[in-house]
C-alpha cells in the first residue's frame, strides 16, 4: 500500500481543516454558539492497523456513514464517536434535550444530520479541490462494536483497499470531544487527491 | 419494476404518505405530490414550474436553500430535522395553524436523482411530518424535569433534616461533657457530707439528661431514616459481659440478683452491630431493674430454630421478677412516647422512647422484639436477631484500647500531646483529666494553629476536635496526613490523631477515618477512655 | 530563512501550521511581489517569541487554529499596538462570526480559507 510523503499528508489534513472549518460554521449557525472542528492529524492505515487503534477497540460507538461514488472512485466515509460522546454531542447541540441514557431514535437522527453536514462538506470540498464530482447517498446510521462496524463497512466496498484516517476535536461549550472519520477509498484515489493539491502549488 | 408503467408510477408518487417536491436543475418546481398541496394550500397549477424561491421567498439563504443548491451543484445528499432546522417549509395541519405560523415539525430529506441523458441531476425533497413524535418528546421532558426538581427538593429537605440534627448534636453534647466531666472531677476533690450528697444528685441529673438526650437524637435520627446499622465481627460475649457490669452496683444496691445464661453451642462471635445490640440490653435491662423491687433479672441467651424463615436466630431474653405490664397495656409498650401510665414516668422516669428506639433499633438489625408478662410476676422482653456467627482467628474487640489497664499516674509514660480544641471548657476538662498524669498538653484554638504547631513541635499524640473555626478537624488531619505522604514519612511513625466528636453518627466516624485519624472517642469524654487510649498509643508508638 | 540583501525589501511573516498553506501563501506573494522576503513560523508561540525581538516587519499573515498556547488572533492583539504600521491579515478556515468580529475590533483582514490570488493580492496593495 503506498503511503504519503509529507506534504501530500500536510496538504490533504489542510483540506480536511478547510472543509471541517465550514461544517463548524454551518453547525454554529444552528445553536448560536462557536464550535471548533479541526483535524489534529490524519494517515493512512490498513485494516489491521485500524482494527488496533487503542482508543477505539472494543467500544461501544455510533457512526454515520455515506457511501459515494463519481470520479473519486467508489467508497465511503464515515464518522465515528464513541457511545458516550455522541449522547454529549446531541446534549450540547440540542439546548432542550433530555438524555434517556440510550441512543434512541431521537439521538439517531440528530446524530445523522450532524453527521451529513460534516461528511458532505468534506466531500464536497474534496471535489471542488480536485475539480470532479461526486455523488453522495443517503447517511446510514450505526451503532455497535468498533470492530464490528469496521468490518462490515470495509467488507461492503469491494474495491476500496485502503483506510484515510483523520482524528478530529470537536470543540463546544467548553467541552472537548474527538472523533474520527474513516475513508475508505480505492488507492490510487488519495494519491491523485494529494497530488491535486500540490498541483496548485505550481 | 418492468410491470409498472409511468401512470403506476406517478400515481405512486401522488398518493404517497409524505409531501414530495421534485426540483429541475433550474430550480424550477416540476413535481409536487397531493401531500405536499394538502400541507402547503398550494394547487398543482400554481406550483408547477414556478421558481422555488418565488413561491419561497422567505426560505432563501436558509438551510432548505443551501442544500437544494449543493444538491443540484454537487449531488449531494442531506437531511434536516426539526431541532437543527429554524427554517422548515411554511406547512400547516389547518387554517387556524396557519393564521398562528405554526408549522408542522418536519424531517426533511433532499436528494439528489441523477439524469441519464446528462450531467446534471435532479432535486428530490421529501418531507415526514414528525409532530406527534416532538409532542411526546415534549411531554417526556416535561415529565423528566418534574421528576429531578422533586428530587432535587427531596434530597435538599433531607439535607436541611440531617444539617439540623448534627449541629444539635454538637450544641448540647458540648455543655453536657462539661458538666459530667467537672462533676466526675468534683468526685475526686475533698467533700462535705452535703457536697457529696448534691453531687450525687448532680451526677445522676446529669446521666439521666444525657441519656433523655441521647434517646431523643436517636430518634429523631431513626425517623429521618439515617441511622446506620453496622456490621462486622464482634464479640458477643464481652458485650453481655460489659453491659451486664454496668447494672451490678445498681441491681446490688436494689437488692437483686442479676445473673447471665450464656447456653452451650453458641459462638463466642458473631456478625452484627455491637453498640446497636448493647443499647438495645441496656434498655431492657435497665427497665427490668427499675421495674423490680426483689428477685432477680436474668439474660438468658440461646439459639432458635426459625421454622418460618428457616433459619438460625439468636434470642437474647431479659427476664425479670418485677411488676409486670398489664395487659390492656402490653401492646402499646413498644409505641413512641407510651408509658404504662403518667404515675410510672413520676415515679421511675425516662423520656417513654427507650423501648420505641429499642424496637426500631432491632428492626433495622433484621430482628424482632417481643415481650410477655403476668402483672406482679414479672416480665420476659425476647430480643431475636440473626444468627451469624464468625469463625474466628484472632482476638475481636470493639476497639483494642477498651479492655486496657492503666497503670498509676506516677508509671504512667511521659507524653507532649496537642489539644486541638476551640472550646475553653472543654479544654479545661481534659487539663483537669490529666492533671496528675506526666503529660504535657500543648493547646491550638483552631485547625490552622494545630497545623502549624505539629509542623514545628513533634507530639507524642493529637487530640482533634472536629468542629473547630479557620479549619475544622478532618480538613487539618488531611493536612497533617498530605504532608507525611509528601515527606515520606512511614505509617508506623505517623502522628497519632485522635478525633474528638459529638457527633456519633456512622457518616462523620467514617469521614474522619477516612481523613486519616486513628481512632475517634464521642463526646462527652470520659477519663478513663481518655487515659486508656493515650495509654494504648504510647505503647504501640514508643 | 531566505534572506534576501536587495535594499527595499519588505519582510514578510508566514504564521500557518500547515506546510502547503505557508508554500501557497508565499506563491501568490512572490509571483506578484518578487521582492519579498519571507519568514515562517508554524505555531504562534514561535512568532511571538520572534517578534518580540525583531525589526520591523511589513505584513504578517496567521492562521487562527495552530498547536500551541496562542491563537492568531490572541497573537495578532498581543502585537498590534507595538507594530501598528505592520499590515496584519487572518488567514483561517475558521470562518465563523465570533472569529470575524474578533478581527474586525483589532482592525486586521480576514481572508477564508481556500487562500487564492483574489482574496490575498487586492489586500496588499499598500505595500
Amino acid at each position: 500500500m503506498k503511503q504519503l510523503t509529507e506534504l501530500e499528508e500536510d496538504a490533504l489534513n489542510e483540506l480536511f481543516n478547510i472543509s471541517l472549518g465550514g461544517a463548524a460554521k454551518l453547525l454554529s449557525e444552528m445553536i448560536s454558539n462557536e464550535i471548533l472542528l479541526t483535524v489534529p492529524s490524519l494517515k493512512i492505515i490498513s485494516l489491521e492497523e485500524a482494527l488496533k487503534l487503542e482508543t477505539l477497540t472494543s467500544n461501544e460507538v455510533c457512526s454515520i456513514e455515506q457511501k459515494f461514488k463519481g470520479s473519486l472512485g467508489n467508497g465511503s466515509a464515515f464518522i465515528l464517536f464513541h457511545k458516550d460522546s455522541s449522547l454529549e454531542i446531541v446534549r450540547m447541540m440540542m439546548k432542550d434535550y433530555v438524555q434517556i441514557n440510550e441512543v434512541s431514535h431521537f439521538e439517531k437522527d440528530a446524530l445523522s444530520e450532524i453527521g451529513n453536514i460534516i461528511l458532505n462538506s468534506i466531500l464536497s470540498n474534496l471535489a471542488k479541490m480536485s475539480d470532479k464530482k461526486i455523488e453522495t447517498d443517503i447517511p446510514e446510521f450505526f451503532i455497535g462494536k468498533y470492530e464490528d462496524i469496521l468490518r462490515e463497512d470495509y467488507a461492503r466496498i469491494s474495491k476500496a483497499d485502503t483506510i484515510l484516517m483523520a482524528f478530529i476535536d470537536y470543540h463546544l461549550k467548553g467541552k472537548d470531544i474527538k472523533g474520527y472519520i474513516f475513508f475508505l477509498l480505492e488507492s490510487e484515489t488519495i494519491k491523485q487527491l494529494s497530488r491535486v493539491l500540490l498541483e496548485k502549488l505550481k | 419494476m418492468t410491470d409498472l408503467t409511468i401512470y403506476n408510477l406517478q400515481t405512486i408518487i401522488q398518493k404517497s404518505g409524505i409531501g414530495i417536491l421534485i426540483l429541475n436543475w433550474e430550480k424550477r418546481i416540476i413535481l409536487s405530490n397531493l401531500w405536499f398541496q394538502r400541507y402547503s394550500a398550494f394547487t398543482s397549477e400554481t406550483l408547477l414550474n414556478q421558481f422555488f424561491l418565488d413561491i419561497f421567498p422567505e426560505l432563501k439563504d436558509s438551510r432548505i436553500d443551501k442544500s437544494i443548491h449543493f444538491c443540484l451543484e454537487d449531488k449531494q445528499y442531506s437531511i434536516l430535522t426539526h431541532s437543527l432546522n429554524p427554517s422548515p417549509f411554511p406547512l400547516f395541519e389547518n387554517k387556524k395553524d396557519k393564521l398562528e405560523n405554526k408549522r408542522i415539525y418536519q424531517y426533511l430529506h433532499i436528494i439528489p436523482i441523477p439524469l441519464s441523458d446528462s450531467d446534471r441531476s435532479l432535486c428530490m425533497i421529501q418531507i415526514s411530518d414528525v409532530s406527534q413524535q416532538v409532542t411526546r418528546e415534549k411531554m417526556l421532558r416535561d415529565q423528566m424535569n418534574l421528576a429531578t426538581s422533586m428530587k432535587e427538593g427531596a434530597i435538599r429537605a433531607s439535607n436541611a433534616k440531617s444539617d439540623f440534627l448534627a449541629s444539635m448534636s454538637h450544641e448540647i453534647r458540648t455543655p453536657l461533657n462539661s458538666i459530667l466531666g467537672m462533676t466526675e472531677l468534683l468526685e475526686e476533690t475533698d467533700l462535705s457530707q452535703d457536697q457529696v450528697r448534691y453531687l450525687d444528685v448532680l451526677r445522676n441529673s446529669g446521666k439521666a439528661l444525657f441519656n433523655i438526650i441521647n434517646d431523643i437524637l436517636d430518634f429523631s435520627r431513626i425517623e429521618a431514616g439515617m441511622l446506620e446499622i453496622d456490621h462486622h465481627p464482634y464479640s458477643l460475649s464481652s458485650v453481655i459481659e460489659e453491659t451486664l457490669s454496668l447494672f451490678f452496683l445498681r441491681a446490688k444496691n436494689k437488692g437483686i440478683t442479676l445473673e447471665t445464661n450464656f447456653f452451650p453451642g453458641i459462638s463466642k462471635s458473631v456478625y452484627g452491630d455491637p453498640i446497636r445490640v448493647q443499647q438495645v440490653l441496656i434498655n431492657l435491662i435497665g427497665n427490668a431493674i427499675k421495674f423490680t423491687q426483689e428477685g432477680k433479672v436474668s439474660l438468658e441467651v440461646r439459639c432458635e430454630f426459625d421454622s418460618k424463615i428457616r433459619k438460625e436466630v439468636l434470642l437474647l431474653e431479659v427476664v425479670d421478677t418485677g411488676i409486670g405490664i398489664p395487659t390492656d397495656k402490653i401492646n402499646k409498650i413498644f409505641d413512641s412516647f407510651t408509658q404504662v401510665d403518667s404515675s410510672t414516668t413520676r415515679k421511675f422516669g425516662g423520656t417513654g422512647l427507650g423501648l420505641s428506639i429499642s424496637k426500631r433499633l432491632t428492626e433495622l438489625m433484621g430482628g424482632k422484639i417481643s415481650v410477655s408478662s403476668v402483672s406482679e410476676k414479672g416480665s420476659t422482653f425476647s430480643l431475636r436477631l440473626p444468627y451469624l456467627p464468625y469463625i474466628e482467628n484472632d482476638q475481636l474487640l470493639a476497639s483494642s484500647w477498651d479492655g486496657i489497664t492503666l497503670p498509676e499516674p506516677d508509671a504512667f509514660p511521659k507524653l507532649k500531646i496537642l489539644l486541638a480544641e476551640d472550646s475553653p471548657e472543654n479544654v479545661f476538662l481534659v487539663q483537669s483529666f490529666l492533671r496528675k498524669y506526666p503529660i504535657e498538653i500543648d493547646v491550638a484554638e483552631n485547625g490552622k494553629i494545630a497545623l502549624d504547631k505539629t509542623n514545628q513541635y513533634s507530639y507524642d499524640l493529637v487530640l482533634m476536635d472536629m468542629q473547630m473555626p479557620i479549619m475544622d478537624g478532618n480538613e487539618t488531619i488531611l493536612q497533617i496526613r498530605t504532608r507525611e505522604s509528601k515527606n515520606n514519612v512511614k505509617s508506623k511513625d505517623s502522628l497519632s490523631i485522635i478525633a474528638l466528636t459529638a457527633n456519633v453518627a456512622k457518616e462523620d466516624i467514617a469521614k474522619s477515618f477516612d481523613a486519616g485519624c486513628n481512632s475517634y472517642l464521642t463526646k462527652p469524654v470520659k477519663k478513663m477512655d481518655l487515659l486508656r487510649i493515650l495509654f494504648f498509643y504510647s505503647k504501640i508508638r514508643p | 530563512m531566505k534572506k534576501d540583501i536587495k535594499m527595499s525589501s519588505k519582510k514578510v511573516l508566514i504564521v500557518d501550521d500547515s506546510t502547503v498553506t505557508r508554500l501557497m501563501i508565499k506563491k501568490i506573494i512572490t509571483e506578484s511581489k518578487p521582492e519579498f522576503q519571507f519568514i515562517e513560523f508554524d505555531t504562534a508561540d514561535k512568532a511571538s517569541t520572534y517578534l518580540e525581538t525583531a525589526e520591523h516587519v511589513d505584513l504578517i499573515t496567521l492562521d487562527q487554529n495552530m498547536p500551541g498556547a496562542l491563537s492568531g488572533l490572541d497573537l495578532a492583539e498581543q502585537i498590534r499596538n507595538k507594530l501598528p504600521l505592520t499590515k496584519i491579515i487572518l488567514i483561517t478556515a475558521n470562518v465563523q462570526d465570533a472569529i470575524r468580529e474578533r478581527a474586525a475590533k483589532i482592525k486586521i483582514d480576514f481572508i477564508d480559507k481556500p487562500i487564492s490570488p483574489e482574496k490575498l493580492l487586492p489586500l496588499l496593495g499598500g505595500l
